[in-house]
């Protein structure tokens, strides 16, 4: 089995950025990501990112994918579920059982969409359980379809299923929204949309496909059955950092560094949405990734007792 | 047995381009049938009504719904290995 210099777990702004940093340095890269480019993903215009003018977030993934390959990244996608301290290397399982060896780690492994935790969630997903409204509004043609949460983004969604669904229900399991009063209003008033305040799913119902929701209200306890073809649950995201906690320390789920991107184990580091870090941005993700990348190289290089560098260019 | 395999995607899903990035990937190195298929054209359409696929990216190998969102890389070669 290859021993990898390093192996980067999330192929997005931090992890692409690190990647590019400790290619560079000719160190042995590996990058493991379900996807590429993460969050970014979602963002229909990045007008925060210095350089570009007018710029999607996916194109720009594109780019920082072919950035990091171009200097040598290697790419496998797939789910990484456990991280262990060997004698003097990591190991990393994957979901499907693949094992992969390493010296040095860099987690930046984001955000990933809030689940709802209920019965049925997981075994309708793409069978009446949505994650995302852009990708499955178009199959909605004339159903009866809700939308789960009270932020911006369970708004826009509702909005963009008035356009094929028949009936939209957007379920909030409080009586006030987070989402711009705007972008409320704008729905409040449309025919199709009931919303349903004060209320959460205990159950999502079916056999094939999703036909129900079992829902309660929360001030009264009193529960019904909602008949439904699909559910979008646009709830948010959250860190899933708990497969790490054996080997760094955790704050509130995130992941506790230091200016280098350093964590609490000598050869794990971690850059991104995933750490500790202030601010959650594309800009500040890419800029930690290249940090944990140039502190990876250090590492190596104390090890064989070698003067570290805190340059890229010289 | 050559396997089919039909990834059927939108121009409209973020998770698109990182399915077919496997799919093409795995192409590379393996032999079989493969073909990239818009749910909005008529093709699309018909195969999403025949199967009663409500979500995209889905991968279709040999007939059947393997994998609805982004397929694992080692179970979806692993697959075409068979
Ligand atoms: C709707 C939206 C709009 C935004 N708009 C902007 C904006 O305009 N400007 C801006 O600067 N920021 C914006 N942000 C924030 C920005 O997208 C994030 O700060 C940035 O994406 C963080 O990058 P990251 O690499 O740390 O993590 P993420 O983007 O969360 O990526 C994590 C990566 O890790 C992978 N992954 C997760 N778990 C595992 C695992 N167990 N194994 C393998 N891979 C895994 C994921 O597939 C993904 O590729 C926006 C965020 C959202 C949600």
């Amino acid at each position: 089995m290859p021993i990898w210099d390093t192996i980067i777990i999330g192929g997005a702004a931090a992890g692409l950025s690190a990647a590019i940093y400790t290619c560079r340095k000719n160190m042995k890269t590996l990058v493991i990501s379900i996807d590429i480019g993460g969050q970014n993903l979602l963002t229909e215009q990045e007008e925060n990112y210095p350089g570009y003018i007018e710029l999607s977030g996916p194109k720009l993934m594109q780019i920082f994918q072919k950035q990091a390959i171009n200097f040598g990244a290697e790419i496998i996608f797939g789910k990484a579920t456990k991280l262990e301290k060997l004698d003097k290397n990591f190991k990393i399982t994957m979901g499907n059982g693949d094992e992969y060896i390493t010296k040095t780690v860099i987690l930046s492994f984001g955000k990933i969409s809030r689940p709802l935790n209920v019965e049925g969630e997981n075994k309708f997903m793409g069978r009446g359980v949505h994650t995302c409204a852009t990708c499955d509004a178009p199959f909605t043609k004339g159903k009866n379809v809700a939308v789960i949460g009270g932020g911006n983004s369970a708004f826009e969604a509702a909005e963009l299923l008035t356009k094929f669904a028949n009936k939209v229900y957007l379920i909030h399991r409080r009586d006030e929204f987070k989402a711009d009063p705007i972008t409320v209003d704008k729905i409040k008033n449309k025919n199709k949309v009931e919303i349903i305040i004060n209320t959460i799913i205990k159950k999502i119902n079916g056999e094939k496909n999703v036909d129900s929701l079992l829902i309660e209200n929360i001030i009264d306890n009193s529960t019904k059955e909602l008949k439904i073809d699909s559910v979008f649950i646009e709830i948010g995201y959250i860190l899933d950092t708990d497969w790490v906690s054996n080997l760094v320390k955790l704050e509130n789920r995130q992941i506790i560094t230091n200016k280098k991107a350093e964590t609490i184990t000598p050869g794990i580091f971690a850059a991104g949405d995933v750490t500790n870090s202030p601010y959650k941005q594309t800009i500040t993700a890419a800029a930690e990734g290249a940090i944990a990348g140039l502190s990876s190289y250090n590492y190596l290089r104390s090890k064989e007792g070698k003067s570290t560098i805190s340059l890229d260019w010289k | 047995m050559k396997h089919k395999v039909t990834i059927l995607t939108s121009k409209s899903c973020p998770a698109c381009p990182t399915a077919k990035q496997i799919w093409r990937k795995i192409k590379e190195k393996n032999d079989f049938d493969y073909e990239e298929i818009d749910v909005m054209s008529d093709n699309g359409q018909k195969i999403i009504s025949n199967e009663g696929i409500m979500s995209v990216p889905t991968t279709i190998i040999d007939g059947k719904i393997i994998f609805t969102g982004i397929p694992d890389e080692k179970k979806a070669e692993d697959l075409i290995k068979e």
